[in-house]
This record gives structure tokens, sequence and C-alpha cells, in this order.
């Protein structure tokens, strides 16, 4: 068989974008038949392996520059571009599904699409090629609302019947016709999944978009037919009453079909990113010695999840809990070892953390990804709040979506694809440096990093609308385990803590009483308002991180890029302080604050990053997550008597790098969590 | 799984688990601390009952009750339909794994997800020459005998309890088999149920 390169090439109407695609280059195999429309006379299409499967012309073409020739091997027709309406159907049947891969598991669809235009139409559906019969058992098509998708339908009694169809990758580019590959693979067992690719960095990049569950005997008394168009319905026939301008427009560069179900790993090449639990042998005599179920709950309390008695990672840290107190700690951090100590509780321990409600209950995100990374990688968590890295899933590793403008800064779809794989954590991370979106379709490294308090999690949760002081509220909450009421401070009778940046926002005499102010409104704002102007240029709109002085020309900002919201109701205390920049004065550094929060270097400083260095810094960091991670692993909250031992850990946590798989091990094991 | 069976099986799971939480539960700590022990008992803000140096009791929560399945199984990967049945139940879910958010639909939620995650356990046995955990069983056959099914409860006490279950437990099981089945044993409803029976009980979803 020949191997022939295609390339878009020039249209009528507008330039297309030159892509090469291989037309050969199947995920399945060797094809039982492949269109490359080499030869396709806009008469018939002939399939080029055995030359069995023809599809003749049942729709009068339109001479409106339907032939497309490849510009640099000047090959004609090297891919089927509908312009005009037209549509083939095969002239014989494949039999039953049964019969056209006899004896096999499933068969596999693939093929090169590329769509032409991006009109909305309301209700418009235009197949582009089928395979079935009448109520089409595999179709493909174009689903023209809110935008061109692509829609698969398996075993559908039509196809708009939910929830056989899945919608696909919306297309880019209004005038551009840009390839995908799309592969439908069958499984007879009454499952199909669903690939396509999406291009990222120049690079085509096959991504799955699920399955679809189907009734396979829905399929098995009716013989098959193949057809492609733009112009027909499912049971062939041709609607001539369809307008035109609905009609489907783009290329079919291939189409083939080869026998056998594909698997992911046999699609995509990739399988090892999945978190899959190992079956281990079970002793049916076995010993269940103290020191077994010891080391037993302990990996129950560490990864999240139970093993067998029998597993040899169970009996490895039994070996060790029989050799005394320190065999213990090394047990528990040969559990901070296994994958699902990442995947389940440390991402727990995360997701709490990034989000308003506190709640484990949300999907993947960049926040939850990048404390998973780091403990990944055993380093200093101090990074929590310093980095100017996020972590995403490695590309290479792991067939899901990952454009940083789409699918990182403004949509959360890389996170929760990473998810809906069972990507395993432990083996997927990698370190990206922090971006941000110039509000232009652009991307730029980030200019005021500050860990995870730049996070498109942390910042959809707390730069929300509100005044900018809920960002500060909840980095003294989440990484401080300091709510704003113990933060709190009128700073009477010092000098150090001052009211002069509370804003113009704020009433000074609510319901005319100027005590209610002194007394319960101050105390907070003292401190929270010093240190909101460190949020000043960043805004959380349209669903992307905004930072002022890069997003430029936005309702959002003034003419100083100062997030309006920190400017507003000015009205309410004239006086007030005005946010010119984002400059910050630390106010939390009275007598009390300074004894519970331990400032290294307590300083006014100037945006978010230099605002994140300074909690990092803290005595209360440390504390902080000494106290998280007891509520992990002991499943409550500490109490008042054991603020020796959390004082403890979080001074050999400080101590040991801020490792925090060091600390989860080290506070798992402690008399205080699991007794003696 | 059809729905008389997993109606047979959840029935007969209610009586065990309600054995299972009167003897083993309905206090926050691991212990009875008298007071006057020398033990020092407390309550936090949310009224918990804290006995410093004991472990605290707690259950799984929110989705680690799935993975909590697949893992002291073994099963590799949840299935679609026991994702599905988790899906459905997770409102029920305790999202903080406290004792005391131990819920009546919630259990009958593990229930029917351990039933599931059973039946993707039995299939994958079936498949297997040497069978790990129902290793007696011959599921091309009509019955399966008293010591298979022991073993089994042994293995799966093994897997999921972190401990050999007692005799009386083990007989307990035994006895729910034949009320359930009376004596028409088929293998695969006694491995799915003997396989429901420890993985609902309170022991496999405390950590």
């Amino acid at each position: 068989m020949f191997k022939k390169i295609l390339f878009g090439a020039i249209i009528s109407t507008s330039p297309l974008t030159v892509q090469a695609i291989d037309v050969n280059d199947s995920n399945a195999g060797s094809p039982a038949f492949l269109f490359d429309f080499a030869t396709t006379n806009w008469d018939e299409a002939r399939d080029t392996v055995g030359n069995s499967v023809v599809l003749e012309k049942v729709k009068k073409i339109e001479d409106r520059g339907d032939r497309l020739d490849d510009p640099d091997t000047g090959v004609a027709n090297s891919m089927l571009r509908f312009a005009s309406p037209n549509a083939f159907v095969s002239n014989q049947s494949f039999g039953k599904i049964g019969d056209l891969c006899s004896g096999s598991d499933g068969f596999v669809l693939e093929s090169w699409v590329g769509n032409e235009q991006t009109i909305d139409f309301a209700t418009k559906n235009d197949i582009i090629y089928s395979l079935g019969p009448v109520n089409s058992f595999v179709t493909v098509y174009q689903h023209y609302d809110n935008g061109p998708l692509y829609r698969v339908t398996v075993g559908g009694a039509s196809l708009s019947t939910p929830p056989n169809s899945l919608i696909a990758r919306k297309m880019d580019g209004a005038k551009e016709l840009q390839p995908q590959k799309v592969i439908v693979s069958v499984s007879n067992s009454g499952e199909a999944d669903v690939y396509i690719t999406i291009k990222e960095d120049g690079k085509d990049r096959l991504i799955p978009q699920g399955t679809i569950k189907f009734d396979m005997n829905s399929l098995n008394n009716a013989n098959l037919n193949l057809a492609i168009g733009n112009n027909f319905d499912p049971d062939f026939s041709i609607a001539d009453n369809k307008e035109e301008s609905n009609s489907w427009r783009g290329g079919l560069y291939n189409l083939s079909l080869n026998c056998g179900y594909r698997d992911l790993k046999a699609i995509t090449g990739m399988d090892e990113y999945r978190r899959v639990k190992e079956s281990v042998a079970v002793s049916i005599s076995g010993s269940d010695n103290p020191d077994l179920r010891k080391a037993a709950f302990l990996y129950g309390r560490i990864v999240g999840v139970k093993a067998p008695l029998d597993h040899p990672v169970v009996k490895q840290m039994a070996a060790k809990i029989s050799e005394g107190r320190d065999g213990l700690l090394e047990a528990a951090n040969i559990a901070t070892q296994q994958a699902d100590f990442l995947n389940i509780t440390v991402r727990d321990f995360a997701a709490e953390m990034s989000n308003r409600e506190e709640t484990i209950n949300v999907p993947l995100n960049d926040f939850i990804a990048t404390v998973v990374g780091i403990v990944k990688d055993d380093r200093n968590a101090q990074l929590f709040l310093t980095s100017d890295e996020i972590y995403m899933g490695d590309v290479n590793k792991v067939p899901v979506r990952a454009d940083m403008l789409g699918d990182l800064l403004m949509s959360n779809k890389h996170y929760e694809e990473l998810e809906k794989v069972n990507a395993d954590l432990s083996k997927v991370l990698v370190p990206v440096k922090q971006k941000i979106s110039n509000g232009r379709g652009g991307v730029v490294n980030h200019p005021d990093p500050a860990g995870l308090l730049t996070s498109r999690a942390f910042m959809s949760s707390h730069h929300i609308a509100g005044t900018g002081r809920r960002p500060v509220e909840f980095s003294f909450r989440e990484f401080l385990c300091l709510p704003i009421d113990q933060i709190a401070d009128t700073g009477t009778g010092d000098a150090n803590v001052m009211d002069n940046r509370i804003g113009r926002d704020i009433d000074r005499s609510p319901g005319g009483e100027p005590s209610k102010f002194e007394k319960n409104c101050k105390s907070c704002h003292v401190p929270m308002d010093g240190f909101r102007g460190a949020f000043a240029h960043f805004s959380w709109k349209d669903n992307f991180v905004n930072y002022g002085p890069i997003v430029g020309d936005n309702e959002e900002f003034d003419a100083r890029s100062i997030a309006g919201k920190f400017n507003q109701n000015t009205d309410v205390y004239p006086k007030g302080y005005v946010t010119v920049d984002d400059s910050f004065t630390n106010y939390a550094v009275g007598k009390k604050n300074m004894a519970q929060i331990g400032w290294e270097d307590p300083a006014s400083g100037n945006g978010v990053g230099e605002f994140a260095r300074q909690l990092s810094r803290t005595e209360a960091f440390p504390r902080c997550m000494a106290k998280r991670v007891y509520k992990s692993v002991c499943k409550r909250e500490p109490v008042e008597y054991e603020d020796g031992f959390i004082e403890a850990k979080a001074k050999e946590f400080a101590s040991n790098g801020y490792n925090m798989r060091k600390l989860f091990a080290s506070i798992a094991v402690a008399r205080e969590c699991i007794g003696d | 799984m059809n729905s008389a069976k997993k109606t047979k099986i959840k029935i007969g799971m209610s009586l065990l688990i309600s054995g299972a939480l009167m003897l083993g539960f309905g206090h926050a700590c691991s212990k009875y601390t008298a007071d006057g022990s020398g033990t020092l008992a407390l309550s936090n803000e949310d009224g918990d009952r804290i006995v410093l140096n004991e472990k605290t009791v707690s259950t799984v929560y929110s989705k680690q009750v799935l993975d909590n399945m697949v893992s002291c199984l073994g099963i590799g990967q949840a299935s679609n339909s026991a994702k599905e049945i988790f899906e459905n139940m997770k409102q029920s879910v305790s999202e903080r794994g406290k004792a005391k958010e131990l819920t009546p639909p919630m259990l009958m939620g593990i229930t029917s997800l351990a039933g599931e995650v059973c039946q993707q356990l039995v299939d994958q046995e079936k498949a297997l020459s040497e069978k790990r955990i129902f290793s007696g069983f011959d599921f091309n056959s009509g019955s399966v005998g008293d010591s298979d099914v022991s073993a089994a409860v042994t293995r799966l006490a093994r897997s999921c309890w972190l401990r050999n279950e007692t005799n009386s437990e083990n007989n307990a099981i035994l006895d729910s088999v034949y009320d359930s089945f009376g004596s028409n044993l088929d293998p695969e409803d006694v491995a799915v149920y003997t396989c429901t029976a420890v993985l609902a009980s309170f022991d496999s979803i405390q950590m």
C-alpha cells in the first residue's frame, strides 16, 4: 500500500491551515477497508485495501471547489471536501455486524475530518459518515448547536437520543480547516470508546472523550451499510429539502475500519498512568499478630485505603514495627511511599484547603495537584506559598487535554480529565511555570506568583466579587490555621498597629454608633485591610485570573491597574484609605499576633508574592501544617492538651526542611494519634 | 447482579450490620473509658468525646468508600457500574469519616456498593485458574461446601477486616448463607453474598 501524505490546501474562499496527515497511520492496525479518496471522482469512492467496497454517489455534486489537490505533491482529490450537498452510500451491504468482523470482539472506525465552518445553526445535525442500518449504528456528525462540535452516536434509536450521544471537541478557528482524527472503538460487549485529536503546541494529541454504552442486540438483526457525505439522513435517504447553507462543510481525509476492539492502551499507547490496585494472594492460615495488625492499621491511616494482611508492603511494615519505636516510624515512612498516600490522603488534605466551603468533595484542580506534586517530589512545603510553579499532568504520560490557556487558565478541564481517566498522581504530575492569561488569547509568565495563593482554584474561590479581603482572610485561615477573628486587633495602645489602611467602603459609624466600629469592625479590618493591597492587581473575571497590568484595557481595573473592588463605595467613608498600588502594611504585629503568628521578618511590601513569602516564614505555618496533618491521619482535630505535641511536630517539620511526607509519618505513629 | 439477588443480599446484610454495630459501635473512641480510670477524657468543639492517647474511631469517607473496597479486595479498578452506584449514593456518605456520621442511608448505600464490587471480584475470580479468595469454589458446579465458604470468609476478613475472623463470626456468616439460600447453594450467589457480608460490615469501613 502506498503511503500518501495529504495536505490541507487552498479552497475557493479562504486559505486553509496546511497540515500533514498520514492517512495510513492507523492507531488500530491493519484495516479491513480504507478509503483514502485518492481516486474518488465524485461518482464513486473505492476502498483502497481490497477494492471490495464501493461508495456510489447518490447526490448530484455541484462544481464548487470540491476537488482538493495536495499543494506539494499535486495528487488530486487528496481529500474529499464537501462544500455543496453530496452523499455516497455503499453499493453493497456489509452483512450483519457479526459478519463484518467475523469472530472478532468488535471493530474500530478511524477517520481524519476537517471542519470548515463555525456558524451556529439552531438545530442542525449533519452526518459526515455512518455505518449501520436504518437508525444508524455508528455515526459521526457535526453538531452546530452552540458552535460546531463533533458528535458520535452509537446504537441510538435516533441521533439526538441521549445518553448514546457524546459531544466531543469544539473546533478552534472560524475559517480554518483543522483536521482532527476521530476514532470510535466499538466492543461487542456494548461499549464504544471515542477519541479525538486536539492540537497543542503544534502537535496532534489523541484524547479519549469517553465511553458510550449501547445495546448490542439492537444491531444483530440488521444489515450494515456505509455512507459518507453532508446531506443525508440516518436511513440513507437524501434530504433534498435541506437547506444547502445548513449542510456540513469540511473535508474527509480518510475513513477506515479495523476488526477487533482496541482499548485505551492499544489506541493511545499510554496506560501506565492509571491507578490500579494490585491483587495479592491471601493466606487462609496466616498470622494476624499484633505487629501485622498494627502495620495494616497504620497503612490504612496513612495511605487512605486498606491493604490485606498478606500484602507485601504490610508485611514489610510489620517487620519494621517488630524492631521497636524507630521501626514504627520506618514503617510509616514505607506507607508514605505508596501511590495512594498521594492520590487519596494528600489529595484530600489539599482539597479541603482549596475552596471556600472547605469541602474535600471538589474536582481535582491546580491547587490540589500542586500540593500533591510538592509532597510527591519531597520539596519544601514553604513552596505552597512561594513557588512560581504549579503541577499538571505530563502530556507525554497521560492522554488528557492540556492546552495551557483553554484547559488550565480558562477552565479546570485538564485536572478534571486527569481525574476522569483515573490518573495516578504519583506518576503523572510535573511542575511547570505559573502562567497567566493576557486577556487577548495569549499566555505569559506569571508576574507575581505566590504558590497556591495565585492558583486558579484559590483565586476563583476567594477573589471572585467581594472587596479583595477574602484572599487575605483565607490565606491566614488555610495556611496559618488562624481565622480572621483570631488575628483581630484594634491596635489600641500599640503604635505599630494602625487603622490607616482601612478602606473607604467601611462605615466608621455603623448605625450611627462609632463605638461599634471601634469595638467590633476595626479589629478585623486593621490587619485584613493592611494586607489586602497585596491582591490589588488581581481579580477573577470571565472565568480566569485577571492581572491588571497585563490584561490592560479592562473594565475590571482602573487606570492604575487596581481592581475596582478595592476602591468601591467610596462615599461610605471618603477619608478612608485609597488603594493606588499593590503595597501592603503588616499590622498583624501586635503582642498577641507576634506570639501566635511568629513572624520571621514582619514588614511592609508589595504584591502577593511578598505577602505569601512572609506567611511561609512564620512559626504558625509549620504549626498549621502539623494540625492539618494530625486531623488527616489521626481523624480528629488536636485539642488544647495536645498543643505541646503539635508545637514539637511543627519544629521537627521545619528542621526536616518542611518535608510533608516526613510530617505525615511522624504524626501518624505518635502515641497521641494511635495510642500505645 | 439481578434485583432479586440484590434484595436478598441487602436483607441478610442488614441483620449482620445491625449486629456489628451493636457490638462495636456507639461511641467516638476505640475504648470505653470509665471516669477515674486514670485516662484523661474530654470533648472537642464538635462534642466528640476524646480519650487522649487512644486512637480515634473513624470510618471511610467520601470517595474513599469505593477506593477502600477496591484496595482491600485487590480488584484493580472499580467497574463503571460500581462508579455509578457510588455516584448515586455519595450524598449519603460521610465527608469526614466521623463515627457519628455513620447513618442508615450510608450503610444501605455501602451494602449496594459492596454487592456490585463483590460481583466484580467474583467475575474476576471465575476467570482465574488459581483463585485468590474463592479458591475452593467451582463456579461451574451447582454447589459449594461449608469449608470452602469458611475459607473464603477467612481470606476476606484478612483482606478487609485486617484480622482473622472469630469462629462465631464465621459461623454467623455461614448461618446467614443458609438462611438466605437454603440448601441450594449456587457458588456464585454464595460468593457474592459472603463477600458482601464482609465488605459491608463495620470492620471493613472502619479506618
